[in-house]
């Protein structure tokens, strides 16, 4: 049932993150009428791709401290803390459990935005195929996994309200690096996500996947080590 | 004797360089009502975290059922045999009250629904109410409900009466005991209010400076301390030595006022024998032996 006490916690961020992703994606789309040249796509989708970095800002979470619904009050270390802690399971089931729902609701968010593009507007069934969207799926959610963890990361030690921001932060910094300093392309997560995506290129770009993948799993046993260690 | 439920031996804690705990020793016998006294920042509640390993000593060792509280995978087999209630008395405040009672009920097997129901209607907690909604002293029985319906076999409670009016301290009381009787389960209460204590407590332990300076049975420590009112003859003007154990003496012209922690027959004796000297015995209640303990600590 600790999936349900997450699920609790974040269901209103998960409510909050579509009202908020699927005007953007509609206002994105409905500026795109065919035909339009390819180029102009890849830039309103690098936009779009930044934006729904947004998500794992939002959903992500530890599983030890109480997370508040939305932006409530709740700051620092709430009290129940010590009722999560009391209870009979490890603290690493604890972090496992509430990261997982927060990966699959993320990774639910896209999809539901993905589906919702694809149903309601023309233009995307004008330029994608179905199997194209999916591959564009596959290689956001990999490609986001690295973002969520860092989230997941701060959580360990940063209070609700923090972690949001200073993760933020975090990614607009990386986004910046990674426009101003010279990453082999091949490994730039955040391309991966836009103009290098399958949508465009016809092929999962493995690297950059396996950048994500790297960086995710490095963070959640960063974040375990500070979960097991730390007292509260 | 049965072993102790929970053991502890020359624990330590320090925080930024303050010691917290500085070599408790505590031994809390099977089946008892184990009252764990002290002042605001004496140690207690660090204690309770070190046993529930939330807090890992600096020193020392702290068993639980005989398993290492510090271990991991012991401290999950601790937590599922024990019942809590904070400090904070804190509770997941976006959750109504049967979504709680189902929550923790998920991570106990021998949940017993007759308990829940009991203290439902016990304590008067209405089911749909959100916890954010409820009062301080609500939450308390809450914790409380959330505790003993699990079939906890020992129960830590830490300050479980702050927010709870004098009759609803007396209920619980009056539940700590029952459960006690009933279901042989051992309670560890921590708690700055001696009456609460002295009113249920078999064995009590007194922590200051984080380590324990009062420790054993409620019995015997009412045996072993004794006042003594003493109005001596006119003719005796000298300072009088008083025999070991007399551990508080005031004194104001001919009366003179001791609280004895041990030795109490023969600084009677030692009273009797002054000439003129008229001597009274009164016993104590726990509060004076704690305060006379914070006094001179």
């Amino acid at each position: 049932m600790l999936w349900y006490k997450g699920w609790l916690e974040t269901r209103f961020r998960v409510l909050f993150v579509l009202v908020i992703v699927l005007p953007a994606i509609g206002f994105v789309l409905r500026h795109i009428d065919p035909p339009v040249p390819v180029a102009a796509v890849e830039e309103l989708l690098n936009a779009l791709t930044f934006f729904l970095l947004l998500i794992p800002l939002m959903l992500a979470g530890a599983g030890i401290k109480t997370q508040c619904i939305l932006f409530g009050t709740t700051k620092g270390l709430h009290g129940s803390m010590y009722i999560t802690l009391s209870l009979p399971v490890s603290r690493l089931r604890l972090l496992a459990t509430r990261a997982g729902l927060g990966m699959l609701e993320t990774v639910g968010v896209f999809a539901v935005a993905s589906c919702v593009a694809w149903f309601m507007y023309p233009a995307p069934r004008a330029y994608l195929t179905v199997s194209g969207l999916f591959a564009h799926w596959v290689t956001v959610s990999i490609c986001m996994s690295a973002f969520y963890f860092l989230t997941v990361f701060l959580a360990t030690f940063l209070g609700d309200q923090e972690e949001i921001a200073v993760s933020g932060i975090l990614i607009v910094i990386l986004h910046l690096l990674s426009k101003t300093v010279s990453v082999p392309s091949s490994v730039n997560v955040f391309r991966a996500m836009g103009e290098s995506s399958p949508l465009f290129t016809h092929t999962f770009p493995w690297a950059s996947m396996g950048v994500s993948l790297g960086a995710a799993a490095i963070l959640f046993l960063a974040a375990m080590r500070v979960v097991q260690t730390r007292e509260y | 004797m049965a072993d102790p439920v929970i053991e502890t031996r020359g624990l330590l804690k320090s925080f930024k360089g303050l010691n917290a705990l500085n070599g408790l020793n505590l031994s809390v016998p099977a089946g008892s009502i184990f009252g764990f006294l002290g002042r605001n920042g004496a140690g207690k509640t660090t204690t309770i975290k070190l046993l529930m390993g939330i807090l890992k000593p600096d020193g020392g060792n702290a068993r639980v059922f005989g398993l290492t509280a510090t271990d991991a995978s012991a401290s999950v087999e601790i937590r599922r045999r024990l019942g809590f209630v904070s400090e904070e008395k804190d509770l997941y405040p976006y959750m109504t009250v049967e979504q709680i009672i189902r929550f923790t009920r998920s991570f106990f097997p021998k949940w017993r629904d007759d308990l829940d129901r009991r203290y439902l209607k016990l304590f008067d907690l209405p089911p749909k109410r959100k916890i954010s909604d409820l009062s301080k002293g609500m939450r308390s029985t809450l914790m409380l409900l959330l505790g003993i319906s699990h079939g906890a076999e020992l129960l830590i409670l830490d300050e479980p009466a702050d927010g709870l009016d004098p009759v609803a301290v007396e209920d619980m009381l009056r539940e700590l005991v029952a459960i006690a009787a009933a279901e042989g389960t051992t309670i560890f209460f921590s708690s700055h209010h001696m009456e609460e204590v002295e009113q249920i407590a078999d064995h009590v332990c007194i922590i200051d400076g984080g380590a324990a300076i009062v420790t054993g049975s409620l019995d015997d420590l009412k045996a072993r301390y004794q006042r003594l009112r003493i109005v001596l003859g006119e003719e005796l003007q000298a300072t009088i030595h008083w025999v070991d154990g007399a551990e508080h003496v005031r004194q104001e012209g001919r009366s003179v006022e001791i609280l004895a922690s041990r030795n109490v027959d023969a600084i009677l004796n030692q009273a009797r024998s002054l000439p003129g000297a008229s001597v009274e015995c009164f016993p104590v209640t726990l509060k004076e032996i704690f305060m006379e303990h914070a006094r001179r600590n």
